[in-house]
């Protein structure tokens, strides 16, 4: 069955002088353990779709439904539960609360999900260490490198076990080596936790990786190619 | 909940300069504040005790209108039993017949008017402690005939001990009073305009000089505590016929006194309030800059999950957390001053003393310790905090996310 | 001049954070210059009621008078010195009066009282009290009335008399002689020195002169107004020299207490305003340094392309300077308009007024300031601005100029 359904979204920015058309008639539908990339130039509405799924925006026209449920219907503070319980984000930067360690940035939304407290510590260790930061659980954010954070961020999105996740451009401040570590953890927890990831990026290194590729330029989708498994794992 | 308190507090440690800033502010203006706060309310309570003690006591008992009309026909009578009975009250410690009345006092070319107290020598020590004002000779005996006199008096009409003082004046019913007085003693008396014009008899002395026979102007009454003064005031309303007499408690005696306090205490809380209206906008300025700062991380927060109103409760934790820590360090910084003060009040030395004098001010600024200037001063800091609140809870409550992430 | 400009620009960068501290700085000098203004006023109101009730500018005694108010002690001469001493340049007025201890007694009622001697036309160019007796309660020795006393509502509550009531006077004479007479009231006053209004007393000289059997051209007092009386030390030595065998005090002398005042006014104002610019400094400090860690890599961006750290330092302390002046001006300007609108119409804190005059002020009172108080406090608040830039900018030289710009 599919977790998210996109019917014909649109995205109008009228604040500019002239109307922007960010997102002009999408539709998508994602099935549960997919691990998909979007891809475009910048400008080409990426950025919007994702939050549009993330109910971070609303969007013009449209809907979006995840599991069946329109989630544009929603008020703005159930909306945050619904993110909450459903959608683990990860940003470009600046994904991680500054003044809590990592340990602490992975269980607080385990706490705000009230949380069993020996279950949410062990949780937590064992996806550090699945991310492979064990040896760094009581850093702060500012002592750790632009990737070590990436990583804490996926450690934390996942963490809660959410429906899906959603990471916007989640390498693009990243070297190439950190690059490929977050891309290994990522596919590798995908296949682990049968977590849906839906990413977008213009890395090519990231779109390799991905088993969808849905490009698309001036808001609409150019393509949408789902690749042959390689090397089966399901 | 712990989570809310831990962000909170890590947070106001983040940017520890500016955090140390605002508590030294917060510090500054407390300790200001206490302590001239500490010197007014010290200031007032040792002016209220000076009037009390030192003259009217706590509450008086009057023929209807004396107080008004404070003239030698306006006098009354108790019997002994009455007095005693309203003297076994415990709240009421001592109650003191007086005769007082004016007169003309002259030694060689020297003449003055005067204020004559007939007193009950013992009596009267015992609240104004008059005797402890002895400078030279010896203090009065129930039934002498002599008089004391207050020093500048003395000075004034170039008396000394054992001299003689004429005093003429008008007694009850227009009697004629004259008499010639053998002076026991000298006294320096601390309030500046008595000292100038107060001599005393012993009440049966006066009574005799102004042939009043066994009446008295006023019945003062001593107390232990300030508070029971309502109390026993309303008690003696109903047991005394309110036609002939009347009962006052020593806000009304003193009545100018309270509004010369008040009229100077409201300058004081003018100028306090201004000093906390700039601290204020410090305060502001500090949590505008700490909200600003952080929109973006505020949409990263509301965006993974967290509920506009833990945002703002953790918002309102960290001020509420550099509030407290300004108002403990600014406690703890005016305590031993005001301790200090306390037990060594400021005397004034110079010109200040002839000033003050001429306001019938001891020339002495005393310190008050009353826990209550700390609680009210910390509230109104405690106040000024919650309502520069609004503006983090207005930027969170109004807060796009989508564009808070792209700051 | 770029350094200036650049500074300008930049307080208007963050408006918010610059209206606030703007806001600060003239709030605190408008709540502090109006405080100022207002106890000027009312210290400024009190020594020139002082000065036109109870002591004018000089007074002329027997050396010896002021011990215990002897009625022997006189000065001879009066007349021929009066106009002596008015031809004196810097003199405005002179008058002389008998000043004289009795006891003023109703028929159920005796208080002590200093009797005044006056002689009406003389008086009136040197003390204003006849302007504080309203229509309604009488004149001030206007009729020729003999034996007429002019005393104070407060007085006359006291021993229960009206407008005609009498008075009987009783004191001793020139020759030490107890001796009393009757006088009529004709006049009562009120003054804002409640206290005061109940000891005195006002006669016509010759009417009093007559019982107290005081030759003529003998009197206690001279009374001088002067037209500017901050010559009275001056004048009243040269006054000394001239009458050596007679004390002359000028007001500083008589009522120490004025010359107190206004010192312990300017001391108590100054330092209120040290505090508030103070409590004003933390929070520009705090702003400032918000600042620099805001613009870390601009500042990065400046020093890398050659801007000197002298340069980078005095740029911040001009920002601060600008920032604090601006809010100073705002603050000075509404200052102005309150001070000079209050300063007309009065302030009237009457619910307060028996509190008031039992200490000598008035009721009514009218904020003034002296125009170079608000240069003052723009030097203090220029003053505030320099120690509060020191810190936030040794903090943008300790930059480094590449960690700057890589945080980026």
């Amino acid at each position: 069955m599919s977790v998210i359904k996109i019917k014909n979204i649109t995205k109008t920015f009228t604040e500019t002088e002239v109307p922007v058309h960010a997102v002009n008639g999408i539709d998508l539908t994602f099935e549960k353990g997919e691990f998909a990339a979007i891809v475009g130039p910048s400008g080409s509405g990426k950025t919007t779709l994702l939050n549009m799924i993330g109910g971070l925006e609303k969007p013009t026209s449209g809907s979006v439904e995840v599991h069946g449920k329109d989630i544009s219907e929603l008020s703005s503070s159930k909306l945050i539960d619904f993110r909450l319980h459903n959608i683990g984000f990860v940003f470009q930067a600046y994904n991680l609360i500054p003044v809590l360690t990592a340990k602490e940035n992975v269980e607080f939304i385990m706490q705000l999900q009230n949380w069993d407290k020996t279950k949410m510590k062990e949780r937590t260790i064992t996806i550090l260490e699945s991310v492979g930061l064990g040896n760094r659980v009581n850093s702060k954010p500012n002592q750790l490198s632009g990737g070590q954070q990436q990583r804490v961020a996926v450690a934390r999105a996942l963490a809660s076990k959410p429906q899906f996740i959603l990471a916007d451009e989640p390498t693009a401040n990243l070297d190439s080596k950190s690059t490929t570590q977050l891309l290994d953890i990522m596919e590798k927890l995908n296949k682990e936790e049968k977590i849906t990831f839906i990413f977008s990026t213009h890395d090519q290194r990231v779109v390799d990786k991905a088993r969808r590729v849905i490009k698309i330029d001036d808001g609409k989708v150019v393509s949408d190619v789902v690749k042959k498994v390689e090397s089966g794992s399901f | 909940m712990k989570t809310i308190f831990k962000i909170a507090w890590r947070n106001i440690w983040r940017n520890k300069r500016r955090t140390l800033i605002t508590i030294a502010s917060i510090m500054f203006a407390l300790f200001f504040a206490i302590i001239m706060r500490g010197f007014q309310v010290g200031s007032y309570d040792k002016m209220k005790e000076n009037a009390i003690e030192s003259y009217s006591g706590y509450i008086q008992i009057h023929k209807n209108g004396y107080w008004d009309d404070k003239n030698i026909n306006n006098i009354f009578s108790f019997d002994k039993e009455k007095i005693t009975k309203l003297e076994s009250d415990p709240r009421v410690k001592n109650i003191i017949p007086r005769l007082e009345s004016f007169a003309l006092a002259s030694s060689g070319d020297a003449t003055k008017g005067v204020a004559v107290m007939g007193i009950s020598p013992e009596k009267e020590d015992e609240m104004t402690k008059v005797k402890t004002f002895l400078k030279q000779g010896e203090y009065l005996n129930i039934d002498d005939r002599s008089i004391l006199v207050a020093e500048e008096l003395a000075k004034f009409l170039k008396i000394n001990i054992n001299d003689t003082l004429v005093l003429f004046s008008s007694g009850y019913h227009g009697a004629t009073a004259a008499g010639l007085f053998h002076v026991k003693g000298i006294l320096k008396l601390p309030i500046p305009e008595m000292n100038r014009r107060t001599v005393y008899l012993s009440i049966s002395e006066a009574q005799n000089f102004f042939s009043t026979d066994n009446q008295f102007t006023a019945l003062a009454f001593e107390m232990d505590n300030l508070d029971d003064v309502k109390s026993v005031e309303q008690e003696l309303n109903l047991s005394i016929d309110q036609d002939k007499y009347e009962v006052m408690g020593w806000e009304v005696m003193n009545k100018e006194l309270l509004q010369m306090i008040e009229s100077d205490n409201a300058g004081g809380v003018i100028m306090i309030a201004i000093l906390y209206m700039v601290i204020a906008f410090g305060i502001f300025g500090t949590v505008l800059m700490m909200t600003n700062e952080r929109i973006r991380e505020f949409s990263m927060m509301i965006s993974i999950g967290m509920q506009k109103r833990k945002l703002i409760l953790v918002v309102i934790f960290e001020l509420f957390f550099l509030t407290i820590l300004g108002v403990i360090s600014g406690i703890i910084i005016s305590l031993p001053l005001m301790i200090y003060f306390f037990y060594h009040p400021i005397r004034f030395t110079g010109d200040v003393v002839e000033a003050m004098k001429d306001f019938n001010f001891e020339p002495i600024m005393p310190m008050s310790l009353d826990y209550q200037i700390f609680i009210y001063q910390a509230i109104i800091i405690i106040i000024i905090s919650l309502f520069s609140m609004y503006y983090p809870i207005l930027k969170i409550l109004k807060l796009n996310i989508v564009k808070g992430l792209k700051s | 001049m770029m350094l200036l400009k650049i500074a300008w620009r930049n307080i208007w960068r963050s408006k918010t954070r610059s209206a606030v501290v703007i806001f600060a700085v003239a709030s605190g000098l408008v709540g502090g210059l109006f405080a100022s203004a207002w106890m000027n006023g009312m210290a400024k109101q009190r020594v020139a009621n002082t000065f036109s009730l109870e002591t004018a500018h000089i007074q002329l005694h027997h050396p010896e008078f002021a011990d215990n108010f002897d009625v022997k002690h006189t000065i001879t001469l009066t007349d021929k010195k009066l106009q002596e001493i008015l031809k004196v340049e810097g003199v405005q007025a002179v008058t002389s009066r008998l000043k004289i201890q009795a006891m003023a007694a109703t028929a159920n009622k005796n208080m002590g009282v200093t009797i005044v001697g006056v002689n009406p036309e003389t008086e009136i160019e040197v003390f204003g009290l006849y302007k504080k007796i309203d229509s309604a309660n009488g004149d001030f020795f206007t009729s020729k009335k003999k034996n007429a006393i002019v005393i104070s509502k407060a007085l006359a509550k006291e021993l229960k008399v009206k407008l005609k009531s009498k008075i009987i006077l009783t004191f001793q004479d020139y020759n030490g002689e107890i001796t009393g007479a009757a006088f009529k009231v004709i006049g009562m006053f009120k003054t804002d020195n409640s206290p005061w209004d109940k000891m005195h007393v006002f006669v016509r000289d010759n009417d009093l002169r007559k019982v107290v059997e005081i030759p003529d051209g003998q009197s206690h007092e001279i009374d001088i107004l002067l037209n500017d009386y901050e010559q009275a030390g001056v004048i009243s030595a040269d006054l000394q020299n001239r009458y050596p065998e007679l004390l002359s005090e000028d007001w500083s002398m008589i009522q120490p207490y004025l010359s107190f005042i206004t010192e312990y006014m300017d001391i108590y104002m100054g330092v209120f305003m040290i505090i508030i610019l103070a409590a004003l400094g933390f929070g520009i400090v705090n702003t400032m340094l918000m600042v620099i860690l805001e613009r870390t890599k601009e500042l990065g961006m400046l020093m890398g392309i050659g801007m000197n750290k002298k340069r980078i330092f005095f740029m911040i302390m001009l920002e601060t300077i600008f920032l604090a002046l601006v809010g100073a001006l705002v603050g000075e300007i509404i200052s102005m308009f309150l001070i000079e609108y209050y300063g007309k119409v009065g302030i009237n804190i009457s619910s307060l007024a028996e509190g008031m005059e039992s200490v000598g002020y008035s009721a009514i009172s009218y904020p003034m300031l002296e125009p170079y108080r608000y240069l003052q406090i723009t030097i203090l608040v220029i003053l505030t601005g320099i120690l509060a830039s020191i810190y936030p900018a040794f903090k943008a030289l300790k930059l480094n100029p590449a960690d700057a710009i890589r945080t980026l």
